[in-house]
């Protein structure tokens, strides 16, 4: 391979591994905290350079549970459909025009969703959303980021478990958005915990994961 | 030291920075302190201390520690039945001229050794004003 094609393979690779590493720690919780039975799907964990479609053959990862039939799937480098599309569907918006453009979907670095689910999944079949930022100095332009994916996953409303709380006897997550789909950012540098508060308050969970 | 000096190595180490293609790093923006009336630039021994900080934040997300580490987790926590053999990055179709190509994350560079170098030189830099 020559130098700039390895370059330029590099490049695209970039923030590869922390979301790896995000991946690991995501699913540690969704085991320990939620409950949840973690099984694979397929050979290798498969990152895409760019984001793409949920294509049911590639691997993935199934979440069950024991005490609730409820069942989800993890993929990574996925696109959504977001809540400005979706609009046009909402009763009393049916003379909006549809979204055509490129804003029609976002893309998530690691994705929960309904069991079954393919290609760009509307917002309801979105369990948990996450973005994970290798990079060594948190900036405020980030949070600015998440809060514009935030708008796209829902529209804020009071609190309600969130669709993973699927056996809230043993642990609940609360979040003020309908669909109360749960929405992580995971960053590097410890600066970017100074930023928290106010994302929280529309749902955004900001956790310091380090290496 | 005296600040003249750590004003060269802040010099010297956002040079080497740009040299890397990591002179995002060596924005000297990134370490102002933000308080409620005003923002400081910070004086030079603090960031040096502080690219030194990021540059290792930075080899943490390309260590292969950092994969080794995730890989265990993961297979720890799966059910009975298969397990993923690696994690690769794929390139999509439309990069034609390299579409086909694999990034093969277990190949990333072992970093630990330089991650712990420059943990040790931050706290003989910090230890040296005390």
């Amino acid at each position: 391979m020559t130098k700039r094609r390895g370059r330029v393979l590099q490049t695209l690779s970039d923030g590869k591994l922390y979301e790896l590493y995000c991946l690991s720690e995501l699913l540690l919780r969704l085991s320990r905290n939620y409950g949840f039975r973690i099984s694979f799907q397929g050979s290798n964990i498969r990152f895409k350079a760019a984001p793409g479609l949920i294509r049911r053959t590639d691997p993935h990862l199934l979440l069950t549970h024991r005490q609730s039939p409820a069942r989800f799937d993890v993929f990574v480098n996925i696109e959504f459909t977001t809540l400005g599309n979706a609009i046009q569907h909402i009763p009393h918006m049916r003379n909006v025009r549809p979204v055509t453009d490129l804003s029609k979907y976002h893309e998530l670095d690691i994705l929960v969703v309904e069991h079954g689910v393919c290609g760009r999944p509307p917002i309801e079949q979105i369990a948990l959303g996450m973005e994970c930022k290798s990079g060594a100095n948190f900036k405020k332009s980030i949070v600015r980021d998440v809060l514009g994916v935030r708008r796209e996953l829902g529209l804020l409303a009071s609190p309600r478990p969130s669709t993973l709380s699927v056996f809230p006897q043993n642990y609940q997550v609360l979040v003020p958005a309908n669909p109360p789909t749960e929405f992580w950012l995971a960053f590097v540098d410890f600066a970017g915990t100074r930023y928290s508060q106010s994302p929280e308050r529309f749902g955004i969970k900001f956790q310091h994961w380090a290496p | 030291m005296d600040d003249e000096d750590y004003i060269d190595v802040a010099t010297e180490i956002i040079r080497q920075l740009r040299t890397v293609g990591l002179s995002e790093i060596g924005e000297v923006s990134n370490y102002v302190e933000l308080g409620e009336d005003d923002a400081r630039y910070p004086d030079s021994k603090y960031l040096v201390i502080n690219m030194l900080k990021a540059f290792e934040r930075h080899l943490s997300t390309e260590d292969y520690e950092t994969y080794k580490q995730a890989m265990t987790t993961i297979n720890s926590l799966l059910a009975e039945g298969e397990k993923p053999e690696k994690a690769i990055v794929t390139v999509p179709n439309e990069l034609s001229w390299i579409s086909g190509e694999q990034i093969d994350l277990s190949k990333s560079p072992k970093l630990t050794r330089l991650r712990q170098d420059l943990i040790e030189l931050v706290s003989a830099i910090q230890e040296a004003s005390e």
